[in-house]
């Protein structure tokens, strides 16, 4: 066989194969085509065409196959043919719960009697308590007006969104959003977690790396176990990619036992954005863009607070390329704004590896430490790095043995109106 | 740009196309394929590619014109030290910036070692040892020399680059100065490519994502009957993404008029670590055989000399994979068994013939106990940290053979059914790459576009990872 003729059968394999997977995965490729270039994909204007929806059907119909098979081999009821958001699937990362005791006899450490726990627990609380105290007038000292008059703003941009984008979950945000107007905002230093209850990790790769280290130290530590369904390249921009705010309310209805929700993402949010209608995507940073991006930040903190369940969203710290940098900061303001209006807590990542303003390193930021902290893509972190976030997260999470004890540290939450 | 992306197809379809328009001369070909993996890697970081180009003077320098007055004995040592030094700044710098700094404050010294932010060039650990292949082939007059471009191109070859194999110069650059070079094997390139895609997306990712990552993060938090379920699933999640990689490559290579070495020769068939070492990541294995226990000394000095050479070897070994402590003590460790076997040959010398009922059980046996060797040994090769390996040794120590049987059933069934199923299904792959060679062109594309789609459709999302690109 000659080269020519190698060449063109090759093309042929080539064109043949890749037109049939665009058609069967043409769903998935839109995802992925809206993630890298930020527009709809050349393919979208033949969405009207019976022929090619026919692809979907059968890449679904292959899945529904394919779930109802695995659901009736394990013995399960198949109820619906597609799980929700594949929450089913990553619950397998739900880091399996053990006791205090197993965990000291296998890292062959002296078990802790009850009375030295509480003495250790409430030591660790009140000196949290005492320093984040200090952070946090200082903070609040510091906050511009702008910042402290945002929820009016913020409302005018839910106005805006529920314009763009007529979602209910979007507008049930902004009634809420209007509702806590009206109610003032106390400001949470700490997160509160009793024995028997547990964490939920959400948020990207930076969380993918972070999670398992303050998994393990709870568990060590408190006898917490967790759940873990942080997930990379995902954040809020492309929920038709992974939907955070949906998976979050379903995983915290699931679990009723979840008290606390760790969240860290952003990095991969500093794009336009499809406005959920179709139509043209909503330009980054722009009013439209920013007004459907804090709604979804506050269906997921509402989603935590109807459940009564506390917050530390963590900010994604400077990059190493600029763009990016920047980039992420705005995203920061949005998430502070919000975090805070809602009286949660935010931890600054910034603020834990010790950058000067817009500066980032590849260490500490003040030269405390001589290990790396940042990974080589310059936004990832080392496990140094992981540690480092991990234990400034533990240090904002107070554990209270029993419900008693928590009643009673009630009167040592200091509230600010 | 990952291999796999859909934009890298898309470039690489249009790329063949003008790659094999009728040239006269295969130096065009050559040109169009130096500037296109210069771009590549370009794409990462444009510092990458301008260390290439400066490390692909220095070598045809070294090589070509230093001959001249300096003996081989000098320039091998000029191009050990170069290769040291590239490796120090920029792979193994921070490692020991830290372990010195954290072992000076131990000792009570407050000495601040200057930090460096540098960043490890995509394929430096690659292409420094293709260039000791041309450097030593050149003066063993083995190979003529080369010209620069050539000499650019083998260095810069963008489907070995990132995580090999490694060219041996005697294999690839008559491969590159051939004329009649043409589109090789394109039936099979397209095999390899789907099976490496089959082995990526779908088995690597999920073992890795179901079975390995979660637990190797923290392995405490997982029963013992996880962590020995995790570190099974680890063997095969390297062997998968790695052969897989392997093999897209290989198959890349083959639409390039290339062909790359064998890496694999299905590992976990070995029935001892020497035949494992002679399956696995053959391409590094025999360079380190030929590089570095060769040279010093090899088989030929005393039992004692020898087994310190293979020891030094292994542990250079690990050491390539990665400034870690870890990756010291998996290297170790596959030495420490190496010369086991090499006692055990000397005080019990393996009989001449066995019935074939007792061979076919002793196969078996040395089979299972090669791969639980080399299962321990991933352990270290795959934990974070030494103190995480410990202790997920210390909990598979604690396993409760009845609990862990009664917990996980069907995944120990599985795990033994791909273990002594795997001959079987090597023979398979086998069968089916012929059989696909045999397919009609016009109905080919039906059924690999049939497999891909499974293969994405029940793979876990996101893009597998390359585990050999970071080292």
């Amino acid at each position: 066989m000659d080269n020519l003729k190698k060449l063109l059968l090759s093309c042929y394999v080539f064109l043949c194969t890749g037109a049939l997977l665009i058609w069967m995965h043409q769903d998935s490729l839109e995802t992925y085509w809206q993630q890298s270039y930020h527009r709809s994909p050349p393919w979208k204007t033949l969405h009207t065409v019976a022929v090619w929806q026919a692809g979907t059907r059968v890449h679904t119909a292959t899945i529904s196959a394919w779930n109802s098979f695995r659901l009736e081999i394990s013995g399960q009821t198949v109820q619906t043919a597609v799980a929700p958001l594949n929450i089913s699937e990553q619950a397998t990362h739900v880091v399996a719960a053990q006791s205090l005791e197993t965990s000291a006899q296998i890292i062959q450490s002296p078990v802790i009697e009850p009375l030295e726990i509480s003495q250790h627990v409430m030591q660790a609380a009140e000196t949290t308590a005492l320093e984040i105290g200090e952070e946090s007038a200082q903070a609040a000292a510091t906050v511009p007006l702008e910042k402290i008059e945002q929820p009016t703003n913020d409302c005018r941009y839910s106005a805006r969104a529920t314009l763009v984008d007529a979602s209910s979950a979007e507008s049930t945000a902004e009634s809420k959003c209007l509702e806590t107007l009206s109610q003032p905002v106390q400001f949470k230093q700490y997160a509160k977690i009793s024995a028997g209850q547990r964490v939920f990790f959400a948020g990207d790769s930076m969380m993918q790396g972070v999670a398992p280290h303050l998994a393990v130290r709870l568990r060590r530590e408190y006898g917490l176990s967790s759940i873990d369904l942080s997930r990379q390249s995902t954040g809020l921009a492309y929920p038709k990619s992974f939907n955070w705010p949906a998976t979050i309310a379903q995983t915290l209805e699931d679990n009723p036992d979840i008290k606390l929700l760790t969240i860290f993402l952003g990095p991969n949010d500093p794009w336009d954005m499809p406005s959920g209608k179709g139509g043209k995507y909503l330009r980054y940073a722009s009013s439209e863009w920013e007004a459907l991006y804090r709604s979804r930040i506050r269906d997921i903190i509402s989603s935590a607070q109807e459940r009564n369940v506390d917050i530390i969203w963590v900010s994604s710290p400077y990059m190493r390329r600029q763009k990016l940098s920047t980039q992420v900061s705005y995203l920061n303001e949005l998430y502070e704004s919000e975090v805070l209006q809602a009286g949660e807590v935010f931890l600054s990542s910034n603020q834990v590896f010790q950058y000067p303003e817009a500066t980032y390193s590849d260490y500490m930021g003040d030269g405390s430490l001589k290990q790396k902290m940042r990974s080589g893509d310059g936004i990832h972190f080392t496990p140094s790095g992981q540690r480092t976030l991990a234990d400034a997260l533990f240090d904002l999470i107070v554990f209270i043995p029993d419900k008693q004890a928590e009643n009673d540290t009630q009167l040592a939450t200091n509230t600010v109106h | 740009m990952n291999l796999l992306s859909f934009e890298f197809v898309a470039v690489f379809a249009a790329f063949l196309l003008m790659y094999w328009l009728p040239f006269k001369t295969v130096h065009l070909r050559n040109g169009m394929l130096t500037v296109a993996s210069y771009a590549f890697i370009a794409l990462f970081n444009i510092q990458f590619a301008l260390i290439l180009l400066g490390y692909s003077l220095f070598i045809y320098g070294l090589a070509n014109y230093c001959d001249r007055f300096l003996r081989p004995r000098s320039i091998y040592i000029l191009l050990a030290t170069s290769i040291v030094s590239l490796f120090v700044l920029f792979k193994y710098y921070a490692f020991f910036q830290e372990s010195i700094q954290a072992a000076l404050i131990t000792a009570g010294l407050q000495v601040d070692l200057p930090i460096l932010s540098l960043l490890l060039p995509v394929g430096l650990s690659y292409y420094s040892f293709h260039s000791v292949g041309y450097v030593v082939s050149v003066q063993r007059k083995e190979l003529p020399k080369a010209s620069f471009s050539e000499l650019m191109l083998y260095l810069c070859f963008f489907p070995s680059i990132i995580a090999g194999p490694i060219n041996r110069a005697s294999h690839f650059m008559p491969q590159i100065q051939d004329s009649q070079r043409s589109l090789l094997e394109p039936k099979r390139a397209l095999f390899l490519i789907t099976l490496a895609i089959l082995k990526l997306f779908l088995f690597s990712a999920w073992l890795a994502e179901n079975m390995v990552d979660p637990v190797f993060s923290d392995p405490i938090g997982h029963s013992a009957g996880q962590n020995l379920l995790a570190v099974y699933a680890y063997a095969w999640n390297i062997y998968f993404n790695f052969s897989g990689y392997t093999d897209l490559v290989t198959g890349i290579a083959l639409f390039l008029g290339f062909r790359l070495p064998v890496n694999f020769n299905a590992p976990y068939l070995a029935t001892n670590l020497k035949e494992f070492w002679a399956r696995w990541h053959i391409s590094l294995s025999t360079f380190i055989r030929d590089y570095v226990y060769i040279p010093l000394g090899g088989g030929r000095k005393c039992w004692i000399r020898v087994q310190i050479n293979v020891l030094i070897a292994m542990v250079i070994s690990g050491l390539w994979h990665g400034a870690a402590t870890t990756f010291v003590i998996w290297g170790a460790l596959h030495g420490l068994g190496v010369i086991a076997l090499n006692l055990k040959e000397l005080v019990l010398p393996a009989r001449s013939s066995y019935s074939p009922v007792i061979a076919f059980i002793y196969r078996h046996l040395a089979r299972l106990i090669c791969f639980h060797f080399v299962c321990l040994a991933w352990i270290f090769f795959r934990s974070d940290s030494v103190d995480n390996a410990v202790l997920m040794l210390q909990h598979i120590s604690n396993l409760q053979l009845d609990v862990v049987f009664e917990q996980y059933v069907y995944e120990l069934l599985a795990v033994a059914l791909l273990f002594f199923s795997y001959p079987l299904l090597v023979a398979f792959t086998e069968r089916l790459e012929i059989r696909s060679e045999q397919m009609h062109w016009w109905y080919y594309p039906v059924v690999l576009a049939v497999v891909l789609s499974l293969a994405f459709s029940l793979s876990p999302d996101g893009m597998p990872n390359f585990i050999y690109a970071s080292f």
